[in-house]
């Protein structure tokens, strides 16, 4: 169980190539936090073209320290200037913008900065401890069990939280579809690929990714205002609490830990509604919850605590099943998957080392994030200045050497850029990016396991039903739906009320 | 153009695409084989299948939809422009190859359209400075860095 400290060559930690991913990924991951519109999902998806290059273990060093980093981040700009730099910020603007206006912008940064780093030792910390005894049981599932596993990744992303059920599901089948797109590895058959010698792989996971996530995001950025420059007084954001003021946000933080880990564990949830979760339950179990909006540290505490344990905790599916719960994870699927490495069970039995590597490398993230935030927050105020006209082309630029990159075809960049075009349109017409980017990266998997059942059981789906662990699984999904359903309702009668 | 209507259209295109996963599936090469219960048809067509399925579902649900909203994109004139600049950079990069110098022009370009400042020497000044800093990161990170031949 603690082969991670036992049986790992901390020399790895020690490459140039890694500490220099560590150290970039996490300025860069504080940077696209702090602007807001830019997530950790863009983040990652514009380092793609740099990891190609790099030794799986800086690769993934670098992605986790920007999505770690990220998180910190997007409260620069929620707290210095009530603009939320990432979703998982959105709550902290209630209370941490209050206490900036109340002329403590420092110490709403400094109960962000320190929250965070609870959290996201909280995270990593569960990470460590429970991918390893998860992997080991996935090993003793077989295709059928694992199949429904990645159902039920899809569908909790269907039932949680998207405008239009529907729309929804439809993203999830056309995800797929599109990851049937090339060789099929049963047969050998090219599949849609209408003779183009390109399309024989597949869809570059990188190239459809990133144009979905960072073009979509230019092209939202045209229908705004691209000159907005916020001019900022970056002056008393020395982001620093006493012992006192820690002890007294520590109870929020570890309630924040659990929910956030929880959150990063079940797919689809992410920093988003972990940090609204988390609000909600340290308003109503305070001492004081009237005060909550008006620059309760607690109230900052309780989001941030949560928001960086979901990087960790969304993690331990990743590595553990292979199933990327949100899509700065399925970015980082991708980033793994270029350099011929399947996430999953069997990861953690063949490459194990890889797997510490990421513990270590996100729990010196977390280090990386605490010191740069100490130390250099109000540089990263700074660059709320930059103008949107700036970053536009630097991110069109970047995301498609990123698709090009990847394997040198053409054919790539194009996808990208229709990818982007399709995710904008998709978003304005309430269909679900994530579904369709989450059921993308799974397709493999889901096919591969629902053709190897049927095979196995000569074409019966009774296959399906027929195991001690396919029933549990079913019993969960059905719960998951019943859930989901009953929340649709409270939703709509609480909306009838309105 | 309201909602609604835009949605029935890009369900009715998505159930093309479903439709024509059905009808290319049957010419793929290896339909069936003794070893494989379920050929490389199988999965696509049942794909495409649930795509039209719930095309249909979500149409229906649409149509009953009383309430509707105008889709408005505000400054669609960006948008397209800021497209058809990008089209035409890759196209360029592609068949003619100079990839800095198109990446020059193209950055160049929309920096000095989006930014409001009336045109100016003092704007192309700026333009210059934030076009060469960004042409020279990406230089010095991916063909000196990364050695990646773009």
């Amino acid at each position: 169980m603690f082969d991670f400290i036992l049986n790992y060559d901390f020399m790895f930690l020690l490459e140039p190539a890694t500490i220099l991913g560590l150290i970039a990924g996490s300025v860069f991951g504080m940077m696209v936090g702090a602007l807001p519109g830019l997530s950790a999902t863009v983040g990652c998806a514009l380092l793609l073209p740099v990891t190609f290059t790099l030794e799986p273990r800086a690769s993934i060093v670098m992605m986790a320290a920007v999505f770690m980093s990220s998180q910190y981040g997007g409260s620069i700009s929620a707290i210095v200037l009530g603009i939320p730099g990432t979703p998982a910020a959105v709550a902290t603007v209630f209370d941490g913008y209050a206490l900036s206006k109340k002329g403590f912008p420092g110490k709403a940064l400094g109960y962000s900065l320190y929250s965070s780093t609870f959290a996201g030792f909280f995270g990593v910390a569960a990470l460590m401890l429970l991918t390893g005894p998860l992997a080991e049981f996935a090993l003793r599932l077989s295709d059928p069990e694992l199949f429904l596993i990645g159902m039920m990744g899809l569908l909790s992303v269907v039932s949680l939280g998207e405008k239009d059920i529907w729309k929804t599901v439809i993203s999830l089948f056309l995800g797929l579809a599109v990851g049937t797109i090339g060789i099929d590895p049963f047969t050998g058959a090219h599949r849609y690929t209408f003779g183009n010698i390109y399309l024989g792989n597949g869809i570059l996971l990188v190239a459809l990714l990133s144009g979905f996530y960072a073009l979509s995001e230019v092209l939202e950025m045209c229908t705004g205002n691209m000159t907005r420059t916020v001019v900022t007084d970056t002056k008393n954001l020395k982001c620093h609490i006493s012992w006192q003021e820690f002890k007294d946000i520590l109870p929020v933080c570890v309630r924040g830990g659990i929910i956030g880990t929880i959150c990063g564990i079940i797919p689809g949830l992410g920093g988003g509604p972990a940090s609204f979760f988390s609000y909600t339950q340290a308003k109503a179990v305070d001492r004081e919850p009237e005060t909550f909006g008006q620059g309760n540290p607690r109230g900052i505490a309780s989001c941030e605590g949560s928001n960086n344990a979901v990087v960790g905790g969304g993690l331990i599916p990743f590595l553990s099943l292979g199933i990327p719960g949100t899509p700065t994870i399925a970015v980082m699927a991708g980033a793994l998957m270029v350099q011929g490495i399947d996430p999953g069970p069997q990861l953690m039995k063949e490459n194990p080392a890889l797997v510490y590597t990421v513990y270590w490398g996100l729990f010196f993230s977390v280090i990386a994030m605490f010191l740069l935030g100490r130390y250099t927050t109000s540089l990263f105020a700074r660059i709320l200045k930059c103008p949107g006209y700036v970053l536009m082309p630097v991110i069109i630029m970047l995301t498609l050497i990123g698709a090009y990159v990847g394997r040198g075809f053409w054919i790539d960049v194009w996808i990208a850029i229709g990818a982007g075009v399709l995710a904008f349109i998709m978003k304005r017409l309430d269909f679900s990016m994530n579904a369709f980017a989450l059921s993308f990266v799974l397709a493999d998997l889901i096919e591969d396991r629902f053709r190897r059942s049927l095979m196995l059981s000569k074409g019966d789906p009774v296959i399906f039903f027929n195991r001690p662990f396919c029933i549990l699984i079913w019993l969960m999904i059905a719960y998951m739906i019943y859930v989901s359903i009953k929340n649709n309702n409270k939703l709509k009668q609480a909306g009838n009320l309105n | 153009m309201s909602h609604k209507k835009l949605s029935l259209m890009m369900l009715a295109a998505f159930a093309g695409i479903g439709l024509a996963m059905i009808y290319y599936a049957r010419f793929f090469r290896i339909q069936k084989h003794a070893l494989f219960v379920n050929g490389s048809q199988f999965f696509p067509m049942l794909l495409g299948g649930m795509i039209v399925l719930f095309c249909v579902v979500s149409a229906v649900a649409t149509v009953m939809r009383t309430e509707d909203e105008i889709i408005v994109i505000p400054n669609i004139q960006n948008i397209l422009l800021t497209l058809a600049v990008t089209l035409a950079w890759v196209a360029c990069w592609q068949y003619i190859g100079y990839f800095y110098a198109f990446s020059f022009f193209f950055v160049g370009f929309l920096i000095f359209r989006f930014n409001p400042a009336p045109a100016s020497l003092m704007k192309l000044r700026d333009t210059l400075m934030y076009d060469g800093v960004i042409i020279t990161v990406v230089y010095i990170l991916f063909t000196f860095g990364l050695k990646t031949n773009l």
